[in-house]
């Protein structure tokens, strides 16, 4: 058996995911790590524990959970059907069970930087002019942006090593859904090895890359 | 003539905070221990917290006002605010410090009220300026601080125990520092210390504040605060409980 050109779909496929899910995550999670970091409210502890659920619960439970969510017959799947629109065994699914693996990763980190700036720099610049959203982007965000960062890397290497949750929700389909921790569970099954020895290689490498690169990034600020 | 009439009460955990406070171009002391009240003071000033009764009125403006459901957003109140910690952004250098507070205002006014420039040459800040907070002594800290809150042309300047965290020869050369300012500058400035000297120093009038009271005439066993709250004509109301 050798490694073929269509064998890299997996591997593009994957960095796709990835990289969409961070942009996903920091959309969604900045702004509610932000707000969780600085308010208080009633039933802050339950919202915050069903936020990090993901984090603990096993990856076919979340699966499971999707697919009665999102499947021909799940409360949102029946509303989509009637739209023509169907994410079970799509890429669209993949980019769902990732999100919703990897979001808490980056949520906790994220909130964590947050908390860790002293809201006097917040309030100095409120006495200075600034609207809440330049304090934001100016003061806020940059003194957390090392801890972010430390998220987003999470959040990216989560989501490029998810398999069980997308296994259940978009399935093995070769040159559609396969994504490379897929790829090489079904390698190994029907004893490919040179697939699956290219595959764990550059995931491994990849992965290795890029914790070396952050833990570079994080010295030299 | 600036102007500043306050009066306002706020539950706090320990105690009810209630104020009443009118001040000119002068230099008002709100001395006491600790935990009395009077950072809150400043905070309620500021916008920062929020009254649960009472008015702010500085100038002709109405920044408060429990009755008129008024309540100006800290940002747009043009009260400068010297934190105790100073509070300088540890990620801007002095003068990206400086001119943190110039940002929103039109190139126009810039040019005419808000060039940092006199203000860098006057604090002897002008060497410094692409340094970071970091790299500054407590002194040069302070000095920052209080030109970034100056920037704007503020009509109130707040300033939480300047002094606490500089040693005795830094506190008497800004004492001078402040004393100048406000003469240049001709706002109300109100300043909180515990410090006794400082107070004598810098007070045109002193207030002293007792578990979010003012406690009139009664400020001190020190000569000099005690004769300053006698001579000058603030007036003093003694908040009147609620309910």
């Amino acid at each position: 058996m050798y490694w073929h050109i269509e064998d890299w779909f997996p591997v593009i496929l994957s960095l796709r995911v990835a990289c969409l899910v961070v942009i996903l995550v920091a959309a969604l999670g900045l702004p509610l790590a932000r707000f969780m970091a600085r308010q208080d409210f009633h039933g802050k502890d339950v919202c915050e524990a069903f936020i990090t659920l993901p984090l603990v619960l096993p990856p076919s439970v979340i699966g499971y959970g999707l697919l009665v969510l999102i499947g021909k017959n799940g409360m949102i799947g029946q509303a989509l059907a009637n739209l023509n629109i169907n994410l079970i065994f799509t890429w669209y699914a993949i980019i769902l069970a990732a999100t919703v693996v990897a979001f808490p990763l980056f949520y906790q980190t994220a909130k964590a930087a947050f908390s860790s700036v002293n809201v006097d720099y917040e309030k100095a610049a409120r006495t200075l002019g600034a609207s809440e959203w330049r304090i934001f982007f100016t003061v806020t965000l940059p003194l957390a942006w090392p801890g972010v960062m430390a998220g987003l890397v999470l959040a990216f290497a989560r989501a490029l090593g998810e398999f069980g949750a997308t296994l259940m929700v978009a399935g093995n389909i070769p040159g559609q859904t396969q994504t490379i921790p897929v790829a090489i569970y079904y390698a190994v099954d029907r004893g490919d090895d040179v697939t699956a020895r290219t595959l764990v290689l550059i995931i491994t490498l990849f992965s290795f890359a890029v914790i070396w690169g952050v833990n570079h990034w994080r010295k030299t600020i | 003539m600036n102007m500043l009439d306050v009066r306002f009460q706020k539950d706090l955990w320990h105690f009810e905070l209630d104020i009443a406070i009118r001040l000119n171009n002068q230099i008002l002391v709100l001395w006491g221990p600790s935990g009395c009240g009077k950072t809150t003071i400043l905070n309620l000033l500021s916008g920062l917290l929020r009254p649960d009764e009472g008015s702010i009125r500085l100038n002709d403006r109405v920044l408060f006002s429990s009755m008129d459901r008024i309540d100006i957003a800290t940002r747009d109140r043009h009260i400068g605010y010297v934190f105790q910690d100073y509070a300088l952004f540890p990620h801007k250098t002095v003068l990206e410090n400086i001119r943190y507070g110039i940002g929103r205002w039109s190139s126009e006014q810039l040019a005419t009220n808000h060039d940092p420039e006199p203000l860098l040459e006057s604090f002897g800040l002008k060497h410094l300026v692409h340094r970071y907070p970091s790299q500054l002594s407590g002194g040069e800290q302070q000095r920052t601080a209080i030109a970034r809150a100056l920037v704007v042309n503020p009509q109130l300047l707040l300033l939480d125990e300047p002094f606490s965290a500089l040693d005795h020869d830094n506190k008497v050369n800004l004492r001078h520092v402040i004393k100048d300012l406000h003469q240049r500058w001709q706002i109300p400035f109100i300043i909180v210390t515990h410090d006794r000297e400082d107070a004598a120093f810098l007070a045109d009038d002193v207030v002293e504040i007792e578990r979010g009271r003012i406690k009139p005439g009664s400020a001190s066993q020190d000569g000099k605060v005690h004769h300053l709250i006698q001579r000058r004509g603030l007036s003093l109301n003694l908040g009147s409980p609620r309910g």
